[in-house]
Parts: C-alpha cells; structure tokens; sequence
C-alpha cells in the first residue's frame, strides 16, 4: 500500500465468493498482504463493516431492488406481503426442489449438491428478473 | 475503468473492476477521497495474490 493516500479494506475473497479476511491497509505502508486461494480482492474504505464469511455477490445493471413484494389471489387482492428478500416457490417448483435435495441428502455426492443449487439458482433467477410492476394491484 | 455493482456484508457499492496487471498494479493509489459505497475489485486468476 506504498503510494495510497487512503486507509482501506483489503478484503480477500475465495472462488466461492466468501470473505477469507480483511486485513488494514495503511497509506506508506510496505507491509505486504497476501491471502491464500483468493479469487478477488476488494478494496474498500476503512471499517467497511466486511466480515469473515460474508458473501460477494455481482449485481446485474438493471436490477431494481423491490421494497416488497406481494402474493396475489385469484382476483388481484394482495394475500400476503413479503419483505425484506423473502422468497416463495410454486408447489410444482418446491416438489422439485424437495426432490433434488432429498437424492443429495442420500447420495451425499457433491455432483448432486451442484445440482439442487443450479436448480434453486434458476428458480431464484426467473423471479427476480419479473419487472418490478409486471401484476397491477386492484385499487 | 469499468463499474460493477456489488453487494457485500448487506451492502451496495459501485467498484471499479480492475482485471489487467497495470490496473491491478496502480490500485487506488493516489485516489485521495473514496465514498463510502465505492472502492476497488481486482480479478484474481487463482493463484495466490500478495497486495
């Protein structure tokens, strides 16, 4: 960190995208930083609040962040609000779900972990990419 | 440079993406100010990096 002006965050991250450590990076100083099996290293201001074992994750360009979303009934009248990043999965989604994590479960074989995720993934996916307003509510 | 954004320890920021090694090597030197929800990713390619 010779020639930065400013205290940071060096916070090493692995091909999982977990934290492995944040260490200080101080301006001047000659201290070298190194940090097995990293993937990326992120650069923030100092007391960043970045803690072992937090999660990376790259938002795409255009995604706006709901502040909630709603379950509707069969006649648009919201039934249920969701907050705060909760999720729900369709009964045909969740029995497939249930089926990939119960074969992982006996098999215990990581080839059947990667698929449960890329299976929670896609699902997680196509919800999050629905516009914003894609239902109107009835006022 | 480009720009991601990304979200870390439940919070947003846009970093710069810093990929080739004259990138990598001039890091944030010389910035003065950074704002809090900014800062610096630097790709990796596997091998152990020291900083």
């Amino acid at each position: 960190m010779k020639d930065t002006l400013i205290p940071l965050d060096v916070i090493f991250i692995n091909d999982d995208m977990e934290v492995l450590k944040i260490a200080k990076g101080e301006p001047g100083s000659e201290e070298i930083m190194s940090q097995d099996n990293t993937a990326y290293v992120l650069e923030l201001n100092i007391d960043s609040g970045v803690k072992e074992g937090d999660e990376l994750e790259f938002e795409p360009d255009s995604k706006i962040k709901p502040d909630k979303m709603v379950v509707l009934n069969e006649e648009g009248e919201p039934q249920m609000e969701l907050k705060g990043g909760e999720r729900i999965f369709s009964r045909a989604n969740t029995k497939i779900l249930i089926k990939f994590a119960k074969k992982a479960n006996i098999t215990n074989e990581d080839k059947d972990y990667k698929a449960l995720g890329k299976r929670l993934f896609k699902f997680l996916e196509i919800q999050d990419s629905n516009d914003e307003d894609y239902v109107e509510l009835k006022k | 440079m480009k720009k991601v954004k990304i979200e870390i320890g439940e919070k947003y920021y846009t970093v710069k993406l810093a990929k080739t090694p004259e990138e990598q090597e001039k890091g944030l030197q010389n910035v003065k100010e950074l704002p809090d929800d900014e800062g610096m990713l630097f790709i990796v390619d596997g091998e152990d990096i020291g900083i």
